[in-house]
């Protein structure tokens, strides 16, 4: 996976919401530009894209259940404004098939779709000094690295907040227990944070830099091929714009 | 995912005639709303349960395989494990909390797809949705099918052709990267297509009829009742917490 | 008699650069018209349909029809025009089969009991109202080209065009798809343009045959005498219909006996020759 799917529950209300408003602020944007000729053009491409992202995770290219995304390549191929509505569409359709939390649709929207736009610009930044495989494979990895990043950042924020998450439920329960005092339990509270995001970052890490390399080198070995079949595809020749 | 999920829910949702299946959309979403936005305001293992279960026994009723929904709805459990592991203090309220999270509101969502086919669900959401980013729905969701259909003749290609062997895993990731690649032209070609498909066939903005939301009281209130009822009671289980 | 189409002399250059020369005769298709264009793969034939309705804009020459050159005004004949493109599937766009019908007249505006009125209308015409609220995904294949024809119908158009149509039916399917666009070329006055290789068929449901190669349009004239060019047509790599070529073999051993190229036809001179003896010509093998 090139980034976790959040589930629902888990994260403060206040976050997925504002997740939700900054998402559909970027998503109104994205929909306006689209709407104007010759984007509007783009909607079977966009379409095609996102269905292309769902159906890629059933692929066994990695054995033993670990799904890819090609988020990157689907950012390559569609440019930041259509990125932006695949990904909303892609976490609205997984979400309501059970496979990503619902709530959190315009937080993963948000990290997905940063993930579309960094691999279009990393990869229009890299081929001008690169091969194309290259180019993609590392637009690839570090837009991951960068989609992986935000995932954390908002996660942190998260466990940040009190009151909100089941660790409140934990210092209160452990406030009834030991009696401790007003600004030990502060502290306390505080550490057992600090633990829980650390943890949490560090298996993201480990997880999350296997999948990285591995859809790195997935999407230099597909970058490559397209750039020989169909290079316009991904930006490499003029657009043929038909009549 | 499986290949299969998608297929098998969207033929749930489209064979089935039972009191679920006959509700109108409208109903149905706002039941699943309800379980959810109940699912995020308590911290109640015990009512996760019950809505989790009750979900289980709709599918049952309404003659869908609850056994194969539950598998499908555990999906998120794997991501919720790894927020277990990194907030796990060592009780079992918490990781049941997270869990409990993570699958009543799958399953809620499931089952409302299970039960209603896709163009009268898409149909209610494109009303709230930037009308391009409604129609990229009802798109995508028709691309999934005609994609997983070539996709697995992709593979089937590159296994008859020995493309996929057990001793190479390597080999098997190049040779599964090329085909993806492959797929990934196939469904370009085919959007040039579409696209012209839709000029020709006079497309300014409409690819789906209005659907009708609400079926009325008789098949609706039900629905509508349980999803206001575990909201209802997650609100109070809260308030007096 | 009023023509509505005219293809003459096109020049078109794909994005690989490949070039497609359909010069030679023009294409004329009058009203009430059905005609069939047929030729070896690679000659161009899709490339002229998609000239017609508009898809391709030619880099030289002359496409007319109703009137105006369909890739810079497609939309002013839009309506007139039925298209049932070659993979079918791919011509569905909406969800249910009632959506799909319906999708060309709710895109121009007609109002929703109209759109309705017109969509229970060819569903009936084409025995497929059972069909009406399934998902156009689940349909057989023959159902969903049957679909993809209420959709090119639903309008009334006064053209029809079709790639490949029967590619993939068997043969009863077949047979149907050619009395049902028979039966509306009779009650509608509906004119026909289809490109195919069954060249069996092409005696049951054309008026007027072309030959399209690689060298351009190279023939014109009816099915009979289309198909009775046998050299011709073995040049460009195109079989005759099973009757033209068994009047030609029949030919070559010395029994001259011309045979029309529909089965009923043929039986009928077949019995008439077999009661009367046939007639050997003179030098015979």
């Amino acid at each position: 996976m090139t980034h976790l799917h959040i589930p629902d529950g888990v994260l403060p209300v206040w976050l997925w919401l504002s997740g939700a408003a900054v998402a559909a602020v970027f998503i109104t944007a994205a929909a306006r530009r689209m709407s104007r000729p010759p984007f509007a053009r783009r909607l079977p491409l966009l379409s095609m894209t996102a269905a292309f992202m769902i159906v890629v995770m059933s692929l066994p290219i990695v054995p033993g259940g670990y799904d890819i995304q090609l988020a990157a390549v689907a950012g390559i191929i569609l440019g930041p404004a259509a990125a932006v509505i695949a990904a909303f569409v892609v976490n609205l359709l997984l979400a309501l098939i059970g496979h990503g939390g619902i709530t959190v649709v315009g937080l993963n929207t948000i990290i997905m779709g940063s993930e579309m736009a960094a691999g279009w610009v990393l990869f229009r930044a890299f081929r001008s000094f690169l091969r194309p495989a290259l180019a993609g494979g590392a637009a690839a990895f570090l837009a991951m690295v960068i989609g992986t990043g935000l995932m954390i950042g908002i996660v942190t924020l998260g466990l940040a907040a009190v009151g909100e998450l089941p660790l409140e439920h934990i210092v209160v329960v452990g406030r009834a227990a030991h009696h401790p005092s007003h600004l030990a339990a502060r502290a306390g509270e505080a550490s057992l944070r600090n633990l829980s995001i650390a943890r949490f970052a560090v298996l993201v890490l480990i997880v999350g830099s296997f999948g990285w390399t591995l859809e790195s080198v997935i999407s230099a070995i597909i970058v490559r091929f397209i750039a020989r079949v169909k290079p316009d595809l991904v930006g490499l020749a003029p657009v043929h714009e038909p009549v | 995912m499986s290949q299969f999920d998608v297929a098998i829910m969207d033929y749930w949702s489209t064979s089935g005639r039972s009191f679920l299946h006959r509700a109108g959309p409208a109903a149905k979403v706002l039941m699943a709303a309800g379980f959810v936005a109940a699912v995020v305001i308590t911290r109640n293992v015990a009512l996760l349960a019950a809505i989790y279960v009750t979900c289980v026994a709709l599918l049952a009723v309404a003659r869908v395989p609850p056994l194969k929904v539950m598998a499908i709805a555990s999906y998120p459990a794997f991501f919720a494990l790894l927020f277990v592991i990194g907030e796990w203090d060592g009780t079992w309220q918490t990781p049941a909390l997270i869990f409990g999270r993570a699958l009543a509101a799958a399953t809620s969502l499931v089952t409302l797809l299970a039960t209603t086919p896709y163009p009268r669900v898409f149909g209610l959401l494109s009303r709230f949705l930037p009308h391009i980013v409604g129609e990229a729905l009802f798109l995508t969701y028709k691309s999934v099918f005609m994609l997983l259909d070539m996709a697995g003749n992709m593979v089937t290609a590159t296994r008859v052709r020995s493309g996929l062997q057990l001793r190479h895993p390597l080999t098997n990731l190049r040779n599964l990267s090329l085909a993806t690649g492959k797929l990934l032209i196939h469904a370009f070609d085919r959007s040039e297509r579409e696209y012209d498909i839709m000029v020709v066939r006079g497309y300014r903005g409409q690819i789906a009829a209005p659907e009708r939301i609400w079926q009325g009281w008789a098949t609706d209130a039900l629905p509508v009742a349980l999803g206001a009822g575990a909201l209802a009671v997650a609100i109070i289980i809260r308030w007096n917490a | 008699m009023e023509r509505i189409v005219k293809v003459s002399c096109i020049r078109h250059v794909y994005p690989d650069r490949t070039e497609v020369y359909l010069c030679g005769l023009d294409m004329v298709v009058n009203r009430g018209d059905r005609v069939a264009i047929v030729g070896p793969n690679g000659g161009g034939k899709s490339t002229m349909l998609h000239h017609i309705i508009g898809l391709l804009r030619a880099h030289e020459g002359e496409v007319d029809v109703f009137g105006v050159d369909p890739s810079r005004e497609y939309a002013r004949i839009r309506e007139r025009i039925g298209v049932v493109l070659q993979n079918a599937e791919e011509q569905l766009i909406a969800p249910t089969v009632r959506d799909d019908v319906s999708f060309s007249p709710r895109n121009y505006g007609y109002p929703p009991e109209r759109v309705d009125a017109m969509v229970d209308a060819v569903l009936g015409e084409l025995s497929i109202t059972h069909l009406a609220d399934r998902i156009c995904h689940y349909l057989s294949g023959g159902e969903k080209r049957k679909v993809a024809l209420a959709g090119a119908l639903v309008t009334r158009p006064e053209l029809l065009i079709l790639d490949e149509p029967y590619e993939g039916l068997d043969p009863h399917s077949k047979h149907e798809m050619i009395d049902l666009l028979n039966h509306l070329h009779d009650e509608h006055a509906l004119s026909i343009v289809y490109t195919t290789h069954e060249v069996n068929i092409v005696p049951l449901i054309s008026d007027r045959v072309y030959v399209v190669t690689r060298d351009g349009v190279i023939f014109e004239g009816t099915p009979e005498e289309t198909f009775a060019q046998h050299d011709l047509l073995d040049r460009v790599g195109l079989e005759q219909p099973t009757l033209a070529e068994l009047a030609y073999v029949l030919r070559q051993l010395g029994v001259e006996l011309p045979l029309p190229v529909r089965v009923e036809d043929a039986a009928k001179v077949i019995a008439s020759a077999v009661r009367q003896g046939a007639r050997v010509s003179q030098g015979g093998s």
